[in-house]
C-alpha cells in the first residue's frame, strides 16, 4: 500500500513538473519591417482615357509577421499596410497628367516547412486583401476620377532562404500575393459617378476572378542582419488589371524598396526565460 | 554555379517583362496627325450617345474628313478640321481643347436674339443698387416682386447664402429667377436651388449612360428625384424663370426640373439644351476632348438635347437699348403682379 502510495505521489509530482513546463508559453515577437519604396508605374484605364500612362511612383509599407501557436507553431500570420503615390503622363507624348494612389490591406496565413537544403524555407497559405486605389486624370469634364476599390481571397507563399556572406547573416526572400476571388467596384462603361451617387449601383460591383481581374504582387527582398534589426533592400512588382463593362484597367508598378526590419516592438528578452519562436528568421539580441 | 546564376538573372528579366503582358503597348504609336485624326474620330465613334437622337452618320463624316488628313498638316490647320469635323455633331458639349485653342459649336444661339443685356437690368430695374452672394445677384423689385440672378451653375451657394436671400424675399408677391446667359455648371447646384420650391420629393428625370461602343448601346434610363431641402427656408409663392437660348447644360436642366412645378412659369426664349453629361478624353497628343456622353432626360422622359419651350415666349426688342426696357423681364414682372403664373 505503501508503495503504491509514493509511486501515485511520484507519479502525479511528475505530471505536474511536466505540466509546468507545458505551460511555459514561447515568446513569439512580431516580426516588423517598414519600407520605402520608389520607383516607375505604367497604366491605362480606358474610363479615363484609352491610352496609357506612364510615370514615378513611391510607396510606404509596414509589414508585421507573428508565429501562431496553431500546429505547435508551424503556422505564421502576416499583416500589410501600404500607401502608393504616383503621377502619370501620356507614354505617346509626355502629355497630360494623370495621379494614382492608394491604400492596401492584407492579412495572410501561411504554413512554413524546412526543406531539405539548409536554410531555405517555404511559406505556403491564403490571403484577404482589401484595395481602394484612386486615379485623377486632369482633363477634366465628368469622368477624371476612377475609383478602385475591392475586396479579395487569394494565395500566398513565399521562399526564405537564409545565408551568409563572409560574417554578414542574409535573408533573401521572394513572396508572391495571387487573388482569386473577390470584389471590386467598377462603374459602367461610360457611366458618370454622378449617376452612382444619384443611386444607380446597378453593375457597379462585381465578383473578380480570374476572368474578369488578374493582379499578382511579387516581392523579392535581401534583409542584412545588422545585429539586433536588419537592412532590408528589394524590388517589388505589382500587377493590377480589370476588364469589366467594356473597360480595361490594367496597372504596373515596379518599385525598388529599401527599409529596416527586426522586432521594431521592443521584447524584454533579458528577463525571461522562456522560448522564443520567430514568424522569419533569427536576430541576434 | 554559372548556369544557375544565368537562371537566377533570367527569371528577374521574365519577371520584368510581365509589364508586356499586362499592360496593353501603345508605345508604337506615333504622335501624328492621322493617329491623333483617327483616335479623335474612334473616341467620339465609341463614347459620344446622341448620334441616334440626332441622326449624325459618323462614318461619312470620316468619310469626308479623313482624307483632308496628313501628316505635314500645322497644328492649328488641324485643330481646325478636327474642330470643323466635331461641329457636325451640333452639340455645345463637343470641343477641343489644346494649348493653343479651344473649339466651339456655337450655332445653338447664334442664330438666335441674345435677349439679354446686363446693363439694362442693372440700370433701369436694380438702379446699380443690389445685393451679390455666392454668385447671385439679387433685389427686391419696386413692384414688391423679388428678382434673382444667377450667371452660372459652377457658383456654388451654401443653403445658409439661399435662406438669407430667400428670407429676404418672404414677403413679396412672387420671385423672378433670372437664368438667361447662364452656361451650366455643377448639376449638384441645380437640386440644391430647386429643392427650396417644393414641398414633397418630386422626380426630377432621368439619365443615362453608354453601357458599350455601339451608338444605340444605352442604359435603361434611371429615375431620380429631388427631396425638399428640410430645415431650410422652402419658397411657395408664385415663380418665373427666365430664360434665353444661352440658358444652358446645367441652367437647361434647372429650367427643365422647375418647368414641371406647378407654380412656376418659364418665360423667355427656347433655352440652348445641352442634356448630355460631357466626358473628357484625352487625345494622343495631349489635346482633350469634350463630348456628351450620358442624356439626362425630363420627368416626362423626353430628351432636352435641343432646348427647353418656355410657357410664354417673349423676345426683348430690337432697340431695347434704347428703350431701356427688357420685355423679358417687363413680363415676368407684369406676370407675378397679375398673378397670371401658369397653373398647370
Amino acid at each position: 500500500m505503501k508503495r503504491f502510495l509514493y509511486t501515485a505521489l511520484l507519479c502525479v509530482t511528475a505530471l505536474y513538473a511536466v505540466a509546468q513546463q507545458d505551460s511555459i508559453k514561447p515568446l513569439c515577437p512580431v516580426f516588423t519591417a517598414v519600407e520605402f519604396e520608389a520607383g516607375g508605374v505604367r497604366l491605362i484605364d480606358t474610363y479615363l482615357s484609352p491610352w496609357s500612362y506612364k510615370g514615378w511612383d513611391i510607396a510606404l509599407d509596414v509589414e508585421l509577421m507573428k508565429a501562431m501557436k496553431l500546429d505547435n507553431y508551424s503556422w505564421v500570420w502576416q499583416q500589410r499596410i501600404g500607401l502608393n503615390y504616383g503621377q502619370t503622363r501620356l507614354s505617346i507624348s509626355g502629355a497630360g497628367l494623370t495621379r494614382e494612389g492608394g491604400l492596401d490591406y492584407s492579412f495572410a496565413m501561411m504554413r512554413r516547412s524546412n526543406t531539405p537544403i539548409d536554410g531555405l524555407q517555404l511559406y505556403y497559405g491564403g490571403d484577404v486583401s482589401l484595395r481602394a486605389q484612386g486615379l485623377y486624370n486632369y482633363h477634366g469634364g465628368n469622368n477624371p476620377t476612377s475609383v478602385k476599390a475591392d475586396i479579395s481571397l487569394g494565395l500566398t507563399g513565399m521562399v526564405v532562404y537564409n545565408f551568409s556572406l563572409g560574417k554578414l547573416p542574409l535573408t533573401a526572400r521572394y513572396q508572391m500575393n495571387l487573388p482569386l476571388v473577390g470584389v471590386f467596384a467598377q462603374p459602367q462603361y461610360a457611366e458618370s459617378y454622378y449617376e452612382v451617387w444619384l443611386g444607380n449601383y446597378r453593375d457597379f460591383l462585381h465578383c473578380g476572378t480570374w476572368a474578369n481581374r488578374f493582379d499578382m504582387g511579387n516581392r523579392i527582398t535581401i534583409d542584412m542582419h545588422m545585429g539586433s534589426w536588419a537592412l532590408r533592400v528589394g524590388y517589388h512588382n505589382r500587377i493590377d488589371t480589370t476588364y469589366e463593362n467594356n473597360n480595361r484597367y490594367q496597372l504596373v508598378m515596379h518599385n525598388f524598396v529599401v527599409g529596416f526590419a527586426g522586432d521594431l516592438a521592443g521584447v524584454d528578452y533579458k528577463h525571461n526565460n522562456r522560448p522564443v519562436i520567430r514568424a522569419l528568421y533569427n536576430i541576434s539580441q | 554555379m554559372k548556369i544557375k546564376s544565368v537562371l537566377y538573372i533570367l527569371s528577374a528579366l521574365l519577371l520584368v517583362q510581365l509589364q508586356a503582358c499586362f499592360v496593353d503597348d501603345d508605345s508604337h504609336v506615333q504622335d501624328t496627325a492621322k493617329t491623333n485624326f483617327n483616335a479623335l474620330w474612334h473616341i467620339v465613334d465609341e463614347h459620344y450617345c446622341f448620334f441616334e437622337y440626332k441622326g449624325v452618320d459618323w462614318d461619312s463624316v470620316y468619310n469626308y474628313y479623313a482624307p483632308r488628313v496628313n501628316d505635314d498638316i500645322s497644328d492649328q490647320d488641324f485643330f481646325n478640321l478636327c474642330g470643323e469635323m466635331l461641329a457636325s455633331l451640333q452639340d455645345g458639349h463637343v470641343n477641343l481643347a489644346s494649348a493653343f485653342a479651344s473649339s466651339y459649336y456655337w450655332k445653338w444661339f447664334q442664330d438666335y436674339p441674345v435677349n439679354y443685356d446686363e446693363r439694362i437690368v442693372h440700370e433701369n430695374y436694380l438702379n446699380f443698387d443690389f445685393y451679390q452672394a455666392g454668385g447671385i445677384t439679387y433685389k427686391k423689385l419696386r413692384e414688391n416682386i423679388g428678382y434673382i440672378y444667377y450667371d452660372s451653375f459652377s457658383s456654388s451657394i451654401s443653403p445658409t447664402t439661399l435662406d438669407y436671400i430667400l428670407a429676404h424675399f418672404i414677403t413679396c408677391d412672387g420671385l423672378i429667377i433670372d437664368v438667361r446667359n447662364n452656361g451650366g455648371g455643377s448639376l449638384s447646384n441645380v437640386e440644391v436651388i430647386a429643392s427650396r420650391f417644393i414641398d414633397a420629393p418630386i422626380l426630377a428625370g432621368y439619365i443615362q449612360h453608354k453601357t458599350a461602343p455601339a451608338h444605340d448601346a444605352l442604359s435603361e434610363p434611371y429615375a431620380y428625384y429631388y427631396r425638399p431641402a428640410e430645415g431650410h427656408i422652402l419658397y411657395g409663392k408664385p415663380v418665373v424663370v427666365l430664360t434665353n437660348r444661352h440658358t444652358f447644360s446645367a441652367a437647361n436642366n434647372f429650367v427643365q426640373v422647375m418647368k414641371s412645378l406647378p407654380q412656376v412659369t418659364i418665360i423667355g426664349d427656347r433655352t440652348g439644351g445641352g442634356s448630355g453629361l460631357p466626358f473628357t478624353y484625352n487625345l494622343p497628343n495631349g489635346w482633350n476632348l469634350r463630348l456628351s456622353a450620358s442624356p439626362i432626360l425630363d420627368a416626362d422622359g423626353n430628351d432636352t438635347e435641343w432646348g427647353i419651350d418656355p410657357h410664354i415666349k417673349v423676345d426683348m426688342a430690337p432697340n431695347a437699348y434704347q428703350t431701356g426696357r427688357d420685355a423679358i423681364l417687363d413680363c415676368a414682372i407684369e406676370c407675378i403682379a397679375q398673378q397670371q403664373y401658369i397653373m398647370k
